[in-house]
């Protein structure tokens, strides 16, 4: 079979949205001066560069996820660092990519407080994202450290210790209140999928996102080079014309950004998709696409751009997972669910990932990675059903119940933003 | 022989879900036997679809027939 359809492709079916009927639910979160509310409360270490890594590292090591299993204020301390940061191009999308992401993380809603730790002279001026006293016109706890201006790397470890430790006693007593679900921001990824995820995890979780929707929460569609074959669904659920244009532009960016790398978007699916059932990009895609649930598309953002719209919204994304949910979480999500059918093992911080099995061979096989099982939409459980099901451990997970891949301490080295151009 | 387990999801598909491993000779609905054996989350045929048609999934083009697919026949993953 071949992906090449463009003599036999028929124009999307009308318009298919449905409307679900609008209903009140809640979860149990950490109120912010921002108005955003948080599913957890890490204090987050960040840096701006490479060079800081180590000593980032440092400091949240210093407080081990063991000093705060009677602290149910804090759910830890965490460094998320990453490779880049220096030799790049001033302006170029690949400085734009990172900048967002820094600016979206130290944001987060769920980071108490956050502490950047630099280098100095680096092309990621910290001044450039982190600015103390914006960040507390802003209502944000926000620090920023430089090696250069402290004296050096042990000088910083232990200034930064300092500071984590005064983070850590302005939280003590500070409790989840009961908040309506238009705060959460749901992040939606699919990994490793297969021949069950288009007709299981992905359209299951497709109600589930229904019913946030309906709630006036948000969902976030992403991985554009894995919607391509399918946009066509989601240009007939676009809101306005504009919204229609934009995700138009970003799917043509793709397509001339790969061709300049000498790629092209019809290679995917991956070895392990096609062992899987999957054929063509275009099966993968309208699988993918079944999970953003059937809600108007209300908004189309960049990568890691901050989310200000509510419904069904768009942000572009590589479909590598860690690099897409970093830009979700940039952007504002504040929970993940996770497809799966060969059997991802990812997990995020700040924000929990809950993981959806396609099918039961794997669901069992790898039972300490999945959260739900989605197969038994094959022996008769309904879609709607499954969705309630899916629905009802978001809001469980966001009042603070650890998800499989949280209770297996994942989501430190699962920061990776989009890195695009010229190292130089 | 046995009935194999199949889900067509939408009307106008021409292939179906696999929902159980099908082995040579295991019957369709229309009661025409396997020709091939398909693993479970695979696609069947259902229809007979000849070369340069399309391939319809979800009620969507999936893809383009590369070889003439008789029905039952599984579709193997060459582009």
């Amino acid at each position: 079979m071949s992906a090449d359809v463009a003599n036999v492709r028929r124009p999307a079916k009308a318009n298919t949205i449905r409307h679900a009927e609008r209903r009140t639910a809640s979860f149990r979160g950490y109120r912010r001066a921002s108005g955003k509310v948080g599913t957890r409360n890490y204090i987050g270490v960040l840096t701006s560069v490479n060079c800081s890594a180590t000593v980032a590292r440092a400091i949240a090591n210093s407080f081990p996820a063991a000093m705060f299993e009677n602290n149910p204020a804090i759910d830890g301390v965490v460094a998320l660092t990453h490779t880049t940061g220096c030799g790049m191009t001033p302006s170029s999308e690949g400085t734009d990519n990172l900048r967002r992401t820094l600016a979206g993380y130290l944001r987060h809603p769920n980071f108490a407080a956050v502490l950047v730790v630099g280098l100095g002279c680096e092309m990621m001026q910290m001044s450039s994202f982190a600015d103390e006293e914006q960040a507390a016109r802003e209502g944000l706890i926000l620090r920023t450290l430089t090696i250069q201006n402290e004296g050096g790397t042990l000088k910083t470890i232990e200034a930064g210790r300092g500071i984590v430790r005064e983070m850590i006693e302005r939280n003590a007593g500070l409790e989840r209140e009961e908040v309506f679900a238009k705060h959460l921001v749901l992040g939606l990824q699919c990994g490793g999928s297969d021949g069950w995820s288009g007709v299981t995890a992905n359209p299951a979780l497709g109600r589930a996102v229904d019913l946030l929707v309906a709630a006036g929460g948000t969902a976030i569609l992403s991985e554009t080079p894995e919607i391509y074959g399918a946009e066509q669904l989601l240009f007939a659920r676009a809101e306005t014309e504009e919204v229609r244009q934009t995700l138009q532009g970003r799917l043509d960016w793709w397509a001339e950004y790969v061709a300049r790398n000498g790629a092209e978007l019809n290679n995917n699916p991956s070895p392990g998709n096609i062992e899987g059932g999957l054929t063509t990009i275009l099966e993968k895609s309208l699988g993918a696409v079944a999970k953003s649930g059937s809600m108007p598309l209300q908004a189309v953002y960049r990568y890691g751009e901050p989310i200000t719209a509510r419904g069904f919204v768009f942000m572009d994304s590589p479909g590598y997972d860690p690099c897409s949910a970093t830009g979700q979480m940039a952007s504002g999500a504040n929970i993940l669910a996770f497809t799966t059918g060969r059997g991802s093992v990812f997990g995020s911080k700040p924000a929990p990932c809950i993981k959806l099995a396609s099918n039961r061979a794997m669901a069992q096989r790898m039972d300490e990675d999945m959260d739900i099982d989605c197969s038994p939409v094959l022996e008769g459980t309904s879609l709607d059903e499954m969705g309630e099901r899916i629905f009802d451990l978001i809001l469980r997970v966001a009042s603070g119940e650890k998800s499989k891949s949280e209770m297996l301490g994942l989501g430190d080295l699962e920061f990776v933003p989009w890195q695009l151009g010229a190292v130089v | 022989m046995a009935d194999a387990q199949i889900l067509r999801m939408h009307p106008d598909d021409n292939v179906a879900l696999c929902l159980a491993a099908v082995s040579v000779g295991d019957t369709l609905p229309d009661g025409t036997p396997a020709s091939q054996a398909v693993a479970p989350g695979h696609k069947i045929a259902i229809a007979p679809i000849a070369v340069g048609e399309a391939v319809v999934k979800y009620g969507q083009v999936i893809g383009v027939a590369s070889a003439d697919v008789t029905v039952a026949n599984m579709f193997i993953s060459t582009m």
